[in-house]
């Protein structure tokens, strides 16, 4: 997985992310989850560390909200698979209608498992391609140098933003500012106190930083600029590519026919 | 022979300021001449620089008169790409000028400029990071990096591209003495073995006085000195009039290569373990999450009216020690007490009256627009009266001379950064804490600032308030603290006395504060 070129990587995620809402069937995505669960394995991201714990458990929580949310608010057409009951808060006024149809749980079980493999994907994109991997494959597909530089700032600046906060938000603490026991306007009211700082430390920084381009003669132009880190696409990128646009025009094909891949599958060999 | 910088007539103005900011400035110097140029803050130093390098005029808008010559092209009409190619200024905040997101990318990017192929860029980037000492530090992130080790990078980076010209603005404020002392010697070594040419802006008297063939020293815009460094110290009177730091050894023995400051030792008293301990610490240990080791089994008592300076090389851990006194940092092992009572037992609120945090950078501590918001901003977040919060104002702003600045500024943005640093002292004491803690409170400072913001934490600590330095700086320890605390790879070195730490050579090697 490593080795693949870092905009097979971003294609691959933009590719399946596209995928997973196109393809209009639940065991299709249930395939599409495995393929995503073995791309995690592949780029060793450490889903159960200690580090992914929280961010995983408000996930689970945030999809099971959905799920149910989804089941006792739509009313979807189907065979009653779990009970319909009217719920009257008022006198004579009818509130709420409860039916769950057997359509119904297709869809939010469909609906959590976009929401699983978009969040695998996000997952593997911020955590299995790194900005150096960013900045290297944008260099490498010859992109303007200008756009790869405003991106590499990008990331530096996020780092210098994150660095800086920490920083003036610990100055505060010093002054007697409280982050944790205070009431919610408040704790706004000191947030927009740290960022009014920020962004004038960010402004100055902006300006040193553009000066200190300048200063090295580097043109946002130049036909002699040469690219030290280079990576070629390799026979196995052009196989990803090949794949997942054939894969795309299928969930197209699928989705406008409203077959399914799996059950294609199951038929041809059974 | 042929100057390769010429400054004909030269004047400059920036387009917001008032008066010229360099002033018919007339100036020659020669090819492989180490050049050192001196001067109060303010006096134009920098803008000097960003003369030769093209910056001024060609990136920045102002008044101009005359014409600056650089290697035979006038800065108002040549390219700034090339006059960035072969001339090189690094610049004083090595933070800033680290553009991509790894060191080998760094170094990289004005190779690339220059259209090198991948094995001569591969052979720059490992000489110049052997050059500057950071072998093996190719895929480390500027997070990773302690100031000084950026301040290396910046170094590296331009040495690579093989300026012809070098321009080094205040180009080792983070660094340790020996770190200081190293980036200089390296600097000699290249300009005699590249025939390069060397201007270096910088405070440190030693310094300049030790490599520079020639000085150069403004004052308002204006060349008030241009000659032999032998000469250079004879004009005590401009010297001191200008504020320049002239040290002791030098101005009675001539120049020596000797560097100590044992002759300045501070009088103060040494307070010793009769009373309870302030802040006691006990096996305290720390490691930050990339599992960097920054402080082992550290055990140590600061008593009550002491004047401390944590010492030591760019990351022994001074700074996250003291982020534990005030419960910034969390123990992972060991206890923190202060004035008895563990410090996480402590609020915020509580701890900020016992303990004031003055940075580095005055600037990550200033939150609000006018001087008197600034300093009413820690009272009123502990929800003082308003009469008290009155008199407290008051007191403060007399005591460290502000309200003059006060008057005349609408805006803390506008201030210098001398006042900035003078202004974040003044929110932090006018909560009355029992210690008061500056990290490096003289970087990037000139002489004279340094010594008055000095002399406010030496009154300070004549009133009986605890006073803890982090400092780089030899002069400030000799003549302000009382005590020094060393640390080393994150450990305790050792607790003692000023004096006697400046007799003792083994703990000044530790310490990195002689160069022997």
């Amino acid at each position: 997985m490593r080795k693949l070129h870092p905009i097979s990587k971003i294609l691959m995620v933009f590719l399946l992310s596209i995928i997973a809402l196109i393809l209009p069937n639940m065991f299709d995505l249930l395939v599409l989850l495995v393929f995503d669960i073995i791309l995690i394995i592949l780029a060793k991201i450490p889903l159960f560390s200690k580090g992914f714990r929280k961010l995983i458990i408000f996930f689970l929580l945030a999809n099971i909200t959905i799920f149910i949310s989804w089941c006792l608010f739509s009313v979807e057409e189907g065979e009653i698979i779990f009970f319909e009951k009217y719920i009257v808060l008022a006198e004579d006024k009818l509130i709420w209608h409860i039916l769950i149809t057997d359509q119904t749980v297709f869809i939010a079980f469909s609906i959590t498992l976009r929401s699983i493999i978009m969040f695998f994907l996000m997952l593997f994109f911020f955590i299995g391609i790194s900005d150096r991997d960013l900045i290297h494959g944008l260099r490498s597909i010859k992109i303007p140098f200008t756009i790869c530089l405003i991106v590499n700032l990008t990331f530096r600046g996020l780092s210098m933003f994150q660095q800086e906060y920490s920083t003036v938000k610990e100055a505060m603490m010093t002054r007697g500012v409280e982050f944790e026991h205070v009431s919610i306007p408040q704790k706004i009211r000191n947030f927009i106190s740290i960022f009014i700082v920020l962004i004038v430390l960010m402004f100055k920084k902006t300006e040193d930083m553009s000066a200190s381009i300048e200063a090295r003669g580097i043109p946002l132009r130049s036909k002699n600029r040469t690219i030290y880190h280079y990576f070629p696409f390799k026979k196995k990128d052009y196989m990803i590519f090949i794949g997942l646009f054939m894969l795309l025009i299928f969930s197209i094909y699928l989705r406008y026919t409203n077959g399914s891949f799996v059950l294609l599958f199951l038929r041809i060999f059974t | 022979m042929k100057p390769i910088i010429e400054f004909k007539d030269f004047s400059w103005k920036y387009k917001a300021s008032k008066d010229l900011v360099l002033n018919s400035i007339n100036l020659k110097i020669y090819q492989n001449e180490f050049i050192g140029i001196m001067g109060p803050t303010g006096a134009g130093k920098s803008t000097l620089c960003c003369c030769i390098n093209g910056l001024i005029p060609l990136k920045t808008r102002g008044w101009i008169k005359g014409n600056v010559e650089v290697l035979g092209k006038n800065t108002r009409t040549a390219k700034m790409t090339e006059l960035g190619q072969r001339i090189g200024l690094v610049f004083q905040d090595p933070e800033t000028q680290f553009i991509m997101i790894t060191v080998e990318d760094e170094i990289a990017l004005g190779l690339e400029t220059l259209g090198l192929d991948r094995a001569e860029i591969k052979n720059r980037i490992e000489w110049a990071l052997k050059l500057v000492g950071l072998e093996g530090f190719e895929q480390k992130a500027p997070e990773e990096l302690s100031g000084g080790q950026k301040q290396r990078v910046a170094i590296a980076s331009i040495m690579a591209m093989r300026p012809e010209i070098l321009i080094l603005d205040e180009p080792t404020s983070d660094l340790d003495p020996i770190g200081k002392y190293e980036i200089v010697e390296i600097l000699e070594k290249i300009r005699k073995e590249f025939d390069l040419t060397i201007i270096l802006v910088s405070h440190r008297t030693e310094k300049i006085v030790q490599f520079c063939n020639r000085v150069i020293l403004l004052d308002n815009g204006e060349i008030k000195f241009n000659g032999e460094t032998s000469e250079f110290l004879k004009h005590e009177e401009l010297l001191n009039k200008l504020g320049i730091y002239i040290p002791i050894h030098l101005s009675q023995n001539g120049i020596s290569q000797n560097l100590k400051f044992s002759e300045q030792i501070s009088t103060g008293k040494y307070v010793t373990a009769e009373q309870d301990p302030i802040i006691e610490i006990s096996d305290l240990s720390f490691a930050y999450p990339n599992n960097t080791q920054a402080l082992k089994d550290i055990s140590l008592k600061i008593f009550n009216g002491e004047f401390i300076a944590i010492i030591g090389k760019n990351g022994s851990g001074k700074t996250t020690l003291i982020k534990h006194f005030n419960g910034l940092l969390r123990p992972q092992q060991g206890e923190i007490f202060i004035n008895d009572n563990p410090v996480l037992q402590y609020s915020i609120t509580q701890m900020a009256q016992i303990i004031g945090f003055c940075y580095q950078n005055p600037d990550h501590q200033l939150f609000k627009n006018t001087i008197r918001e600034e300093i009413e901003f820690g009272l009123k977040n502990l929800k003082f009266p308003d009469d008290e919060i009155k008199n407290r104002y008051n007191e403060i702003i007399d005591l460290l001379d502000l309200r003059k600045f006060e008057e005349i500024y609408e805006s803390t943005f506008y201030l210098s950064k001398g006042i900035r640093q003078r202004l974040a002292l003044a929110s932090v004491l006018v909560l009355k804490p029992e210690i008061l803690i500056v990290d490096e409170p003289t970087t990037g400072q000139d002489y004279r600032m340094i010594q008055e913001f000095m002399k406010i934490l030496q009154d300070l600590h004549e009133q009986k308030h605890t006073i803890i330095i982090i400092t780089h700086d030899p002069r400030v320890i000799a003549q302000y603290s009382k005590t020094v605390i060393i640390l080393d790879d994150g450990n305790l070195i050792q607790k003692l006395p000023t004096s006697e730490f400046l007799k003792n050579e083994e703990l000044q090697k530790i310490a990195a504060y002689t160069l022997q």
